[in-house]
């Protein structure tokens, strides 16, 4: 079943087109590596899927809701962190994810307070839960980016560069917590990165991207096959060169 | 939309600028009180006086504490909503919600011209008590207008009324500011987007000239001496400014 489709969307910035005329499916499970040099236009995508800008032309439909003419039920559907997690510094993590439930219509007054408290403890932060936002590490601000992103319980979880300027130690607890949610919850991911050797550890499908242009989709399975002997950070090398 | 408030009037009342505009704003409320309480005779314009009475004090308290609610205090609360959330990119974190955009802006209107009437019910009721503990209360009292005399209850809604008319005034600088913050990028520019506004207006036409002199404006026409129209042309800075910016923010791309 396809929880994300992409038809045919532009977007351009006045002349320069930043997406030209793409289109892709995701189904539902699926981790999906979203993968484009700098300025290939991923990010564009992304606002466009959760609804922040429009694009001239093309559709957009998560769980079959087009997000232009059905916004408010197309993103009941999808959790996001956008570029860099930013929060409201001025309250605590769990003061943030309860300010932002109440956004939620799908969850009920009295479960608001519990849904928050799931959401920490599935990410790991419910000692955490009472300090500033601003006194969390990028790790944890990542967390609490994916905590409430699962505010909604969303069938599908966009990430843009989740993994920016995390550790080692970051990456790997973030790469088993998208795991664990695609495992336990059936979540599907979209997940933009640079970091090719990360996504290959997570990812069953990847969508390349170009200059605003799709130019490659499919499994990892396809993409070995097509690489051959070469790394597949070889072949993505090659393929955004020629 | 009643979550929509609920969560901005959260966010609202969680930045300290909010609270201690409040802090401030009410010490120096407490300070013109002060102030008015050594004052014999209370000043409409450089040739209008009058003596201040229990029953004129939180006019001129109005008079006093306006410009601070005018040019300061108002106009950082709602560029703060307006522009400040979203330049800082907390607004996305709304905005990806399964939410409608124009009643998010709705939302924010509505608390905004809430705060503004908090902080006026607060400098009315400021006015009342120290109006009756510093100055004596008067059987008869007269405004700008030296042909009207009223008692104890008409002076008390004449005041009331004039702070009505204040409060409009507000709603017409809470939706202009709404539209400039929407065209604007950055907070300090709106900040000075909204003093060229107020101050420019002026050239344009002195109809406008109650964004700047609201309290002028409004002891004049309580006076019945207002040679300007008044009430239409704030009910157009509120209704076009509101639904132009509404409509501007459903259509608009978020980009930060």
């Amino acid at each position: 079943m396809k929880v994300l489709e992409i038809e045919q969307i532009t977007k351009k910035a006045g002349r320069r087109t930043l997406v030209g005329d793409m289109s892709f499916d995701i189904m539902q499970g699926d981790v999906c590596g979203f993968v484009g040099p700098n300025g290939a236009g991923k990010t564009t995508l992304i606002r466009m899927i959760t609804g922040l800008i429009r694009p001239e032309e093309g559709k957009i439909r998560i769980e079959g809701f087009d997000v232009q003419r059905d916004r408010m039920k197309a993103l009941g559907q999808v959790g996001a962190i956008v570029e860099s997690p930013i929060f409201f510094p001025y309250m605590s993590g769990r003061e943030n994810l309860l300010n932002l439930v109440k956004l939620h219509p799908n969850i009920s007054k009295e479960k608001r307070a519990p849904r928050v408290d799931e959401v920490l403890r599935i990410v790991g932060l419910e000692g955490r839960g009472k300090d500033k936002v601003k006194t969390y590490s990028l790790g944890m601000k990542q967390r609490l980016g994916i905590a409430q992103a699962l505010l909604g319980d969303p069938k599908l979880i966009i990430l843009d560069e989740p993994a920016n300027g995390l550790d080692p130690m970051g990456i790997r607890e973030l790469r088993n917590l998208i795991l664990e949610l695609n495992e336990r919850h059936g979540i599907t991911f979209f997940v933009s990165s640079h970091l090719l050797d990360e996504l290959q550890r997570i990812c069953s499908r990847f969508v390349i991207i170009k200059e605003g242009r799709l130019v490659w989709q499919g499994t990892q399975e396809q993409w070995q096959l097509m690489a051959g002997s070469r790394s597949l950070e070889d072949h993505f090398v090659e393929m955004m060169t020629s | 939309m009643l979550q929509l408030m609920q969560s901005d009037w959260q966010r609202m009342w969680k930045r300290k600028k909010t609270f201690v505009s409040l802090l401030i704003f009410v010490c120096i409320v407490l300070l013109d009180c002060l102030f008015l309480g050594m004052q014999r005779l209370g000043a409409f314009d450089n040739v209008s006086t009058v003596p201040l009475t229990a029953q004129n004090f939180s006019l001129f308290l109005l008079k006093e504490v306006s410009f601070f609610l005018v040019l300061i205090i108002g106009p950082i609360l709602m560029i703060d909503s307006f522009n400040g959330e979203y330049h800082s990119g907390q607004l996305r974190l709304v905005l990806i919600r399964p939410i409608s955009i124009m009643r998010m802006f709705a939302a924010k209107w509505i608390n905004l011209a809430v705060i503004m009437g908090i902080f006026l019910v607060v400098t009315f009721g400021i006015g009342e008590v120290f109006g009756h503990l510093l100055k004596p209360s008067v059987d008869t009292v007269v405004f700008l207008n030296p042909d009207r005399s009223y008692d104890p209850t008409g002076a008390f809604m004449y005041c009331l009324q004039s702070y009505g008319l204040f409060m409009l005034i507000l709603l017409a600088q809470l939706s202009v500011t709404g539209l400039i913050c929407t065209l604007l990028p950055s907070p300090i520019i709106c900040y000075l987007g909204w003093v060229g506004v107020a101050v420019g207006s002026m050239y344009v036409s002195n109809t406008f000239s109650f964004l700047l002199f609201g309290i002028s404006t409004i002891f004049e026409w309580m006076a019945g001496s207002y040679t300007h129209a008044f009430l239409l042309p704030v009910f157009v800075c509120v209704t076009l400014g509101f639904a132009f910016t509404m409509l501007w923010w459903s259509r608009r791309n978020w980009v930060r």
